[in-house]
C-alpha cells in the first residue's frame, strides 16, 4: 500500500472518529443535530460532485486530478457513515427516506464498484499488453482488418492456394470486422483467440513452408485483434459504469433540495409568513 | 498465460478530439474523415480534399491542384475538374455522439425523469404519503384526530391526509410553494446554525404552542416546580409506527441529570410542599401512598436509570404506613395461623396471594376486602354454641342495632332455628329466647354488649372465643379494637376510623405485577417476614431484606443495559395527568 492510501486512510479514520465521539457528545443534548449532520453531508456530497467539474476544466489549477480522486474514494468512505450518524443509524423513515438512502446506495454503491474496477482494469490493461487509446481503437482495428485481407488476398497470388483465403473467409472475416468476445474479455474467464491457433496449426500441416510464413503472420494479426478487443471490453467498462455513477449523483443531489425544503418546511420550528 | 502483446502500431502524431461531442461517422468502420462533424454534429466532409487554385505569373486562368493530405494518400492522380471541384467525392456520413456527449444525455435524461418524478410524486394526491417520514400514531390518523384538524386548523376542505398533517404541520394543505414558505421562515432558520446549536431538546417550538397544546389541554406538562415547559416533541417523536416510540432517557436526563437545573426548579418554590401536588393519586377513588416531599425540594441529579437513581422516597426516616388497620404480615405467613385447605383435607400456611389477588389488568392488585380476605378466619362469631350466628362487619351502629336490643337477638336466634330446619314456632321461639338470655348472662346486656364487641382488642381475654371451631380452628373474635382503631366522638358515640389500605404505594411509577410472576413475592417484599407492624412499608428496601439488592437495585439488578429492559418512561409518566 502506497504512503498517499496509508495517510488517506488514516485521515479517513480518524475522521469518523472524531464523527462518531461528536455524535455521541451531541446526540442527547441537541435536537437540531440531524440538521448539522445533514447540512455536513450535503457539503460532503457537492465536494465529491465538484470532483466531475474538475474533470472538465482541466485548464484551470485546481491540482492533480488524481489527487481529486484520492479524496473523492476517502471523501465517499466518509459519508457514508454521516449518513448512518444523520439517520441516526436507523433505518430510514418513509418512502421518500428510503428513496433518498436507495439514490445514495445506488451512488455510493456504483462509486465503489467503480472504483475497485478502475483499480483492477489497469493492472490487467498491462498485463496483457497492447496499449492503445480507446479513441484509435476503431481505426486500428480497421487497419488490423485491411492488413489480414492482404494477406489472405497475397496467399492466392503468391502460393496458388485458396486455403488461406478460404479460411480467412469463412472464419476471421467476421472476427476482424468488429469487436468480439466482449464478455470473455470482460471477465477475463477465457482465452478466446485460442481455439484460433488450433485450428491455425491444424491449416499448417497441409501447407508449403511459405505459405506457412503467411499462416504465422495472419496468427500474428488475430493475436494482435484479440489484444484491441480485450482493450475495447475492459476500456469500455472503465467508462460506463460512470453512466451510472454520474447521473444518479444529480438525481441525488436533487432529492436532496427536496428533503432540505421539507425537513425545514415540516419542522418543529417552521411557520407560514 | 501468453506474452504481452506490443502496443499496436499507430500514428502517435495523429491528434484526438475525446472531448468532442460528436465523431464522424465512419469512425466505427475504422475510416473517419479528417476533418470531423461540426460542433452542431453535421458532416462537413463533401469531398476528399477542397482544390487550391494556382495561378502562376502571366496566366489569367490558374489551374486547380489537389489538396489531399499526406495522411490520406497525398494529391489524386486525377485531380480536380475544371471548375475547381474535388474529383474524388465522399458521400456524406451521419455523425454520432461521442461516449462523454453521450454520457451528458443520459445524465440530462435522469435529470430530467428525477425532476419529473419528484414533482409528479409532490404534487399528487399521495404526495402526503410519499413524503410522511414514517406512519403516525394511531390516534393522529383516527378520524376523530382529522375531525378535530379540521376544525381548528383545516386548510379550507383539504382532503385526508392533507387535512391530517395541517394539525401538526401548517406548510401542509398546500404545495410546493407553501412548503418552500414554510421552510424559509422556520425558526430557527436554515442557515442560521448558531441559533440552531443553541436550541436545546426541551425548548418548546411553535408546533408545541400552535398545535400540540390546542388539543391536549387537560395535561400538565411535569411537576408544578419545572418553570420550564418542555417540548412536546422532544419526548414524544412522531412516525414512528402505530405507537409512539418511548421517550428515550436523555430527554428526562436532560434535567434529571443537571444539578444546575434540579436546583433552579427547586429554588422556583412553586407548589410548595404538598406532597399531592406533585404527585396526585390519578385516577378517583384511588388511595395513593402520600410520600411527604424530601428536604431539598428535588431529587437528586443522576445520570441513569440503573445508576444513581434514588431510592424509593416512601423508604426515608419517618415516613410509615399510617394506616390504622392492624395487621400483623410476620404472624400470618408463620406457622401461627394456618388455612384449612377443604380440598385436601389438611391445612397450610398462608400465601401472599391468598389476600393479595390480582386486579382485571394483573398490573396490580384488587383491593383487600374483609369479607372476600379475612372472614374466612375472623368470621365475628360471638356464641360459642350457635357458631352461625355471626356479627356483620360495618359501622358501630349497625353493631349495635344487630346485638343491643333483645328483641333483635331473638330474631337471629329465631332465624337460625328456622335455617336448621326447625318448623315449630314454639320450639324456634324457646330456642331464641335461650340462647339470647345466655348470651346475656354471658356477655352482658345492651349497650355492655356493644361496647365489649366494639371495644375489646386484647384477644387474651377470649370472651368472643368461639372456642376454637374444632373443625375449622376459628381465630379468636376478640373485638372490633382487635384490628380497628375504634373510639369515641363528641357525643360519646363509638367511631371506627375507616382503614386505608393503598392501592399505589408509588403513585409516581408503575410497575405491572404480572409481567414479573416468575420473581417470588418474597424476593422484592421479603421484609413483611419480620413485619409485625402496619406501619412497616414492605417495599423493597434499602436495607437489603429482599433476596435482591434492595431498595431500587431490586429493579436496576436486572433492568440494566445488557439486562431486561426499560427505560424511565417504564416506570413513570412525564406528565401529571389531573384526577378527572
Amino acid at each position: 500500500m502506497s504512503g498517499r492510501r496509508v495517510t488517506g486512510s488514516l485521515l479517513c479514520l480518524a475522521g469518523s472518529g472524531v464523527l462518531i465521539v461528536l455524535w455521541r457528545h451531541f446526540a442527547p443534548t441537541l435536537r437540531t443535530l440531524p440538521y448539522f449532520t445533514g447540512w455536513a453531508l450535503l457539503a460532503v456530497m457537492l465536494f465529491l460532485t465538484l470532483y466531475n467539474a474538475r474533470k472538465k476544466l482541466p485548464f484551470l489549477p485546481l491540482g492533480r486530478s488524481g489527487t481529486w480522486l484520492q479524496l473523492h474514494a476517502y471523501v465517499g468512505n466518509f459519508s457514508a457513515l454521516l449518513l448512518l450518524a444523520h439517520l441516526s443509524w436507523r433505518p430510514p423513515g418513509g418512502w421518500f427516506g428510503a428513496t433518498l438512502v436507495a439514490l445514495y446506495v445506488a451512488v455510493a454503491g456504483s462509486g465503489i464498484l467503480g472504483l475497485w474496477w478502475s483499480r483492477r482494469v489497469p493492472r490487467r490493461l498491462t498485463d496483457g499488453g497492447g496499449e492503445v487509446l480507446f479513441e484509435r481503437i476503431p481505426v486500428i482495428r480497421r487497419e488490423l482488418q485491411t492488413r489480414a485481407e492482404a494477406l489472405a488476398l497475397e496467399s492466392v497470388q503468391a502460393g496458388g492456394t485458396m486455403a488461406i483465403a478460404e479460411f480467412y473467409r469463412l472464419h476471421l472475416a467476421d472476427f476482424f470486422r468488429a469487436s468480439r468476445n466482449f464478455a470473455a474479455h470482460l471477465t477475463g474467464f477465457s482465452e478466446p483467440a485460442n481455439p484460433w491457433r488450433g485450428r491455425l496449426e491444424d491449416l499448417g500441416r497441409f501447407l508449403t513452408p511459405d505459405q506457412n510464413q503467411q499462416l504465422r503472420e495472419l496468427s500474428d494479426l488475430i493475436r494482435q485483434k484479440d489484444g484491441l478487443d480485450r482493450q475495447y471490453a475492459l476500456q469500455w467498462s472503465l467508462k460506463a459504469w460512470l453512466f451510472v455513477h454520474v447521473p444518479l449523483t444529480y438525481s441525488l443531489l436533487l432529492a436532496t433540495g427536496l428533503h432540505v425544503v421539507l425537513v425545514h418546511g415540516f419542522a418543529p420550528g417552521a411557520g407560514l409568513p | 498465460m501468453h506474452d504481452p502483446l506490443p502496443a499496436p502500431r499507430f500514428d502517435r502524431s495523429k491528434y484526438e478530439r475525446p472531448n468532442d461531442a460528436w465523431v464522424c461517422g465512419r469512425l466505427c468502420e475504422g475510416q473517419p474523415c479528417h476533418l470531423g462533424p461540426s460542433p452542431g454534429g453535421a458532416c462537413r466532409t463533401r469531398a476528399e480534399c477542397r482544390p487550391l487554385l494556382e495561378v502562376s505569373p502571366g496566366e489569367s486562368k490558374g489551374r486547380w491542384k489537389c489538396t489531399r493530405s499526406k495522411e490520406a494518400g497525398g494529391p489524386c492522380e486525377n485531380g480536380p475538374d475544371p471548375v475547381g471541384g474535388c474529383g474524388r467525392p465522399v458521400v456524406p456520413c451521419v455523425p454520432e455522439r461521442s461516449l462523454r456527449q453521450q454520457r451528458g444525455r443520459v445524465t440530462a435524461a435522469v435529470i430530467a425523469l428525477t425532476v419529473g418524478g419528484l414533482l409528479l410524486l409532490c404534487t399528487g394526491p399521495w404526495r402526503y404519503r410519499f413524503i410522511s417520514p414514517g406512519p403516525v400514531s394511531v390516534p393522529h390518523r383516527s378520524p376523530g384526530f382529522s375531525e378535530l384538524t379540521r376544525r381548528h386548523f383545516g386548510p379550507g376542505g383539504a382532503a385526508a391526509p392533507a387535512a391530517d398533517c395541517a394539525g401538526c404541520h401548517p406548510a401542509a394543505g398546500g404545495g410546493l410553494t407553501r412548503w418552500v414558505q414554510a421552510a424559509a421562515n422556520t425558526r430557527p432558520g436554515a442557515f442560521e446554525w448558531a441559533r440552531m446549536a443553541r436550541t436545546t431538546p426541551d425548548q418548546p417550538t411553535r408546533m408545541d404552542e400552535r398545535n400540540c397544546l390546542t388539543c391536549h389541554q387537560q395535561y400538565d406538562r411535569h411537576q408544578p416546580h419545572v418553570v420550564q415547559a418542555h417540548s412536546c416533541a422532544d419526548c414524544h417523536r412522531e412516525h414512528r409506527g402505530d405507537r409512539m416510540a418511548a421517550p428515550s432517557d436523555d430527554s428526562c436526563a436532560s434535567c434529571h441529570n443537571n444539578e444546575a437545573r434540579l436546583s433552579e426548579f427547586a429554588a422556583a418554590g412553586v407548589g410548595g410542599g404538598d406532597p399531592l401536588t406533585f404527585h396526585p393519586p390519578g385516577r378517583a377513588g384511588l388511595i395513593a401512598f402520600v410520600t411527604p416531599r424530601s428536604t431539598p425540594g428535588r431529587p437528586p441529579a443522576f445520570a441513569h436509570y440503573w445508576d444513581g437513581h434514588p431510592d424509593f422516597g416512601l423508604h426515608r426516616p419517618g415516613v410509615v404506613d399510617s394506616n390504622t388497620l392492624r395487621f400483623n404480615h410476620e404472624m400470618h405467613l408463620g406457622d401461627t395461623v394456618k388455612l384449612r385447605d377443604a380440598a385436601r383435607g389438611d391445612s397450610r400456611n398462608l400465601a401472599c396471594t391468598d389476600c393479595h389477588q390480582a386486579d382485571s389488568t394483573g398490573a396490580y392488585f384488587a383491593r383487600i376486602r374483609f369479607q372476600q380476605h379475612c372472614q374466612t378466619c375472623h368470621s365475628l362469631q360471638f356464641d360459642p354454641v350457635n357458631p352461625e350466628v355471626k356479627l356483620p362487619h360495618g359501622p358501630p351502629p349497625l353493631v349495635r342495632a344487630t346485638v343491643a336490643s333483645l328483641a333483635t337477638l331473638q330474631t337471629r336466634y329465631a332465624e337460625l332455628a328456622r335455617s336448621r330446619g326447625e318448623t315449630d314456632r314454639a320450639r324456634i321461639d324457646d330456642f331464641a329466647r335461650t340462647s339470647s338470655a345466655r348470651v346475656r348472662q354471658l356477655l352482658g346486656t345492651g349497650e355492655e354488649l356493644v361496647d365489649l364487641i366494639l371495644f375489646t382488642g386484647d384477644p387474651r381475654r377470649r370472651m368472643f372465643a368461639a372456642d376454637h371451631d374444632q373443625a375449622g380452628k376459628r381465630a379468636h373474635y376478640a373485638g372490633c379494637a382487635y384490628c380497628h382503631e375504634v373510639g369515641r366522638d363528641s357525643a360519646g358515640q363509638a367511631v371506627v376510623t375507616p382503614p386505608k389500605i393503598p392501592d399505589r404505594w408509588l403513585p409516581g411509577g408503575r410497575f405491572h405485577h404480572a409481567k414479573h410472576a416468575q420473581v417470588d413475592c418474597l424476593d422484592c417484599h421479603g421484609s413483611v417476614r419480620r413485619s409485625s407492624r402496619t406501619a412497616d412499608i414492605n417495599l423493597p428496601h434499602q436495607s437489603g431484606d429482599a433476596g435482591l439488592a434492595g431498595g431500587i437495585k431490586t429493579c436496576t439488578s436486572c433492568h440494566k443495559p445488557r439486562g431486561a429492559p426499560a427505560n424511565c418512561a417504564t416506570c413513570h409518566s412525564f406528565h401529571l395527568l389531573k384526577p378527572l
